[in-house]
């Protein structure tokens, strides 16, 4: 598996992990930095113990915590800026796209990490047991997690929307 | 909560694909900076080695205690490095809480090698005291050569056998660091 393989396949995930961090600006292109060269520099390390998924991802998470640490012992940052358009022709659709999942990313932002990195994961798609594998918990404690960050964003939800 | 506002949370969510930067030429600058903070030490170290032909050259059995010692000093300092840094590793998909215990074994390392280099220069102080007068008598100047010289091997030792107590100092601000992240992840339930 190379480095390029990775950014073809997982390169998508990578980058909503990593926005399930950060809103979009220099924080954000500095944490995705971070998490590419972590990557990079892991990859001869991979010997297909787990899914090259849960490899990425894993590494997309531990260095998203890391930035989050660095992060909460700075002052609190601003409002979140608003995504620019792409002025390329026929990314559109792509914008508007990345637009609702901004949206939606910024509900999930406000939730305490350990459910958002849960969360994050169950939306990707991985099970129970990969997301265990992943975060360092048991499955049942992801259940228990998920349920407790899915109730949260709900209401997140319902709260932008009856304002 | 139902099915659908899963299902449409999930294609939000899949749906964004935000694009990556160019990551290369910044993970080829790590990568050659780690090597090269690898590479350091062992190159001072070979440089130290590299004087030994000349000196065992020399006619004088005085100069040639200065080569045992470099040989000796070399040696304390790579088998002590080597030991000291051994199973430090942060694998590289562990998880917050182990990255937190890496932090808290480097911390032990910083200690270790402070003790090293208290034990390890104090060792060639000693030599220094014993070697230097042989090699200096003679001279027309002895007296000032050695003045000089001893001036700045006591500054040497007093760095070095205080190293211990100002890297515990620094370190202990460090080890606050870390009990408030540790603090913090328990507030984050992570």
């Amino acid at each position: 598996m190379t480095f390029d393989d990775v950014l073809r396949e997982h390169g998508p995930a990578l980058w909503r992990v990593i926005a399930s961090y950060e809103p979009p600006g220099a924080e954000r292109d500095d944490l995705a930095q971070d998490v590419l060269v972590a990557v990079w520099q892991a990859l001869p390390r991979f010997r297909g113990e787990s899914s090259p998924r849960s490899f990425v991802l894993r590494i997309a998470h531990n260095r998203g915590l890391s930035h989050a640490w660095r992060r909460a012992k700075r002052p609190p940052p601003g409002p979140e800026p608003l995504e620019v358009a792409d002025p390329r022709p026929g990314a559109d659709e792509q914008v508007a796209t990345n637009q609702r999942a901004e949206r939606f990313l910024r509900h999930l932002r406000t939730l305490p990490l350990g459910q958002r990195e849960v969360l994050a994961l169950a939306l990707e798609g991985l099970p129970h047991a990969e997301i265990a594998a992943i975060v360092g918990i048991t499955p049942e404690n992801v259940a228990v997690r998920l349920g407790r960050a899915r109730e949260a964003l709900r209401r997140s939800v319902e709260r932008e929307e009856a304002a | 909560m139902t099915d659908a506002e899963w299902n449409s949370w999930q294609s939000t969510w899949s749906g964004a694909t935000g694009p990556l930067p160019d990551v290369r030429a910044r993970a080829q600058k790590e990568v050659r900076l780690h090597r090269l903070a690898n590479v350091a030490f062992f190159l001072l170290v070979a440089i130290a080695l590299a004087t030994l032909p000349t000196v065992f050259a020399a006619a004088e059995n005085a100069v040639h205690m200065i080569g045992w010692t470099i040989i000796a000093f070399c040696a304390a300092m790579s088998i002590g490095y080597v030991w000291i840094q051994r199973g430090i590793g942060l694998r590289s998909a562990g998880n917050p809480r182990d990255a937190l215990a890496f932090l808290e074994r480097r911390l032990r390392v910083e200690r270790l090698t402070a003790h090293l280099v208290r034990w390890v220069y104090a060792g060639l102080c000693v030599a220094f005291v014993f070697v230097f007068p042989r090699i200096v008598a003679g001279h027309g100047s002895a007296g000032l050569e050695m003045a000089i010289s001893f001036s700045w091997m006591f500054v040497l030792f007093v760095v070095t056998f205080s190293a211990p107590w100002w890297v515990a100092r620094r370190n202990r601000r460090y080890q606050e660091e870390i009990d408030r992240w540790r603090r913090w992840m328990d507030e984050q339930r992570l």
